[in-house]
C-alpha cells in the first residue's frame, strides 16, 4: 500500500455512528439529577468564575508570604541562632492562632519597629484572606499549608522583635 | 418533541460523513445558535436537537479513541454531553458548537485515558474477539479492509489517540500537544510511532 492509499484508508475511517438510545436517557436522567441537586449550568460558571480570581489570588498571597519570610530572614537574623524557650515558643503558637489571646501585647511589641509592624500587619491581612478562601473551601490542603506557613512566618516576626529587645 | 429533533430521527444507524455544503453548514450554525441558546437557559428539548444532530459523530470519535470499546464510548459520550450541557452558558460562540462540543469530548476522553493509564493497566488490556467484533460493525458497511480498524484497535491508547486525531480526524499537531499537554514534538514522535506500529500490525497480519 503506498503512502496515498494509506492515509485514504485511514481517513475513510472517519465514520459516524450512532449512540444506541440509553445513552440520552442516561444524559436525560444526570441532568435532572444535577438540577434537583441544584447544579445548574449558571451554578457551575459561578464556581469557575470564583475559582478563576482565587488561583491568582492564592498565588500572589503565596509569593507575598515566602517573601517576606526571606526579608525577615536576610534584614533581621541574629549573628547567632540562640535556642527559643519551648514554653515561649508554644505562648506564640497559641497568640497567633488566637484572633484575640494576646494579639493586643504582640501588636504594641511590634509597634517599637514600624517596618516590622507593617510587615505584621501585611501578614494578618493575608491570614485573613486565606481564612475567607478556607470558608469557601475547607477541605483545601493548599490553603491549610498556606494558613500554617502565614502563622509560622508571624511567629518568627515576633520572635526576632523580642531578639531585637 | 422538538420539530428539527423529530426531524432527524429518521437518521440511519451508521452513516459516513459527507463533506457538507456551505449552505447546510450555514444553515447548521444558524439553528445551533438558537438551539444553544435555548438549551443555555434551562431547554432540555433544545438540547436534546442538539444531542440528535451532533451524537453520531461525537460517538464516532470517541469509539475510535476508545479502540472500539462500546461500553467506554458509550459512557465517555454520556460524560461529554452532560459536561456540555453543564457548560453550555459559557459557550460564547467563538467557535461553531460542533467544533467545541467535539473539543470536549476529545478531551474527556483523553483524560478518562490519562487516568486509565496511571490507576488500571488491566483496563486497556484488549479482548481481540470484542474488538474484531466491534470494528467489523463498523466497518460492515463501508466496503474498507476490516484490518487496518482492528490495527488501529489494537494501538496502545496514548498512540491510538495521537494516530486518530491526527490522520483520522484531522487535527493539527500544535492541537493535539495542547490537549495531550504535551510538547509539539513528543505529539510528532508519538505519531511517528504509533504509525510504525500499525505498518508493524499489518505487516504481520497479511
Amino acid at each position: 500500500m503506498n503512502e496515498f492509499e494509506w492515509r485514504k484508508q485511514l481517513r475513510d475511517l472517519r465514520t459516524d455512528l450512532e449512540p444506541p438510545v440509553q445513552v440520552w436517557t442516561a444524559i436525560v436522567s444526570r441532568i435532572e439529577r444535577n438540577d434537583a441537586e441544584g447544579v445548574t449550568a449558571s451554578d457551575s460558571r459561578r464556581r469557575r468564575n470564583s475559582g478563576q480570581w482565587a488561583r491568582p489570588a492564592l498565588a500572589v498571597a503565596a509569593t507575598l508570604v515566602v517573601g517576606i519570610g526571606i526579608a525577615i530572614t536576610l534584614a533581621w537574623a541574629p549573628p547567632s541562632s540562640p535556642g527559643v524557650d519551648v514554653a515561649k515558643r508554644a505562648d506564640l503558637l497559641e497568640s497567633t492562632r488566637s484572633p484575640t489571646g494576646n494579639a493586643d501585647a504582640n501588636a504594641s511589641e511590634l509597634a517599637r519597629n514600624p517596618v516590622l509592624a507593617a510587615t505584621d500587619a501585611e501578614l494578618r491581612e493575608l491570614q485573613e484572606q486565606i481564612q475567607r478562601a478556607l470558608a469557601v473551601q475547607p477541605d483545601s490542603a493548599r490553603l491549610q499549608r498556606m494558613l500554617s506557613r502565614t502563622a509560622s512566618e508571624r511567629r518568627r516576626l515576633i520572635q526576632y522583635q523580642s531578639q531585637l529587645g | 418533541m422538538h420539530a428539527a429533533a423529530a426531524n432527524l430521527m429518521g437518521t440511519p444507524r451508521l452513516f459516513r460523513s459527507a463533506p457538507p455544503t456551505a449552505p447546510v453548514i450555514a444553515t447548521r450554525i444558524d439553528s445551533d445558535h438558537a438551539e444553544v441558546a435555548a438549551a443555555a437557559g434551562g431547554d432540555v428539548r433544545a438540547f436534546e436537537a442538539l444531542y440528535l444532530r451532533h451524537a453520531a459523530r461525537i460517538h464516532g470519535v470517541l469509539r475510535r479513541l476508545s479502540g472500539h470499546d462500546s461500553a467506554r464510548a458509550e459512557e465517555w459520550t454520556q460524560e461529554a454531553f452532560v459536561l456540555a450541557w453543564q457548560r453550555l452558558s459559557s459557550f460564547r460562540g467563538e467557535s461553531a458548537f460542533a467544533t467545541w462540543l467535539h473539543r470536549l469530548a476529545v478531551n474527556v476522553a483523553l483524560m478518562s485515558l490519562r487516568s486509565t493509564r496511571r490507576g488500571d493497566a488491566a483496563a486497556v488490556a484488549w479482548d481481540d474477539d470484542a474488538v474484531e467484533n466491534a470494528a467489523a460493525v463498523v466497518m460492515a458497511d463501508h466496503g474498507l479492509r476490516l484490518d487496518l480498524a482492528t490495527a488501529v484497535a489494537r494501538l496502545p491508547p496514548r498512540a491510538r489517540a495521537i494516530l486518530v486525531l491526527h490522520d483520522v480526524e484531522g487535527w493539527k499537531h500544535e492541537e493535539i500537544a495542547r490537549e495531550l499537554g504535551v510538547a509539539l514534538g513528543t505529539s510528532k514522535a508519538q505519531l511517528h510511532r504509533a504509525r510504525g506500529l500499525l505498518r508493524g500490525h499489518l505487516e504481520r497480519e497479511s
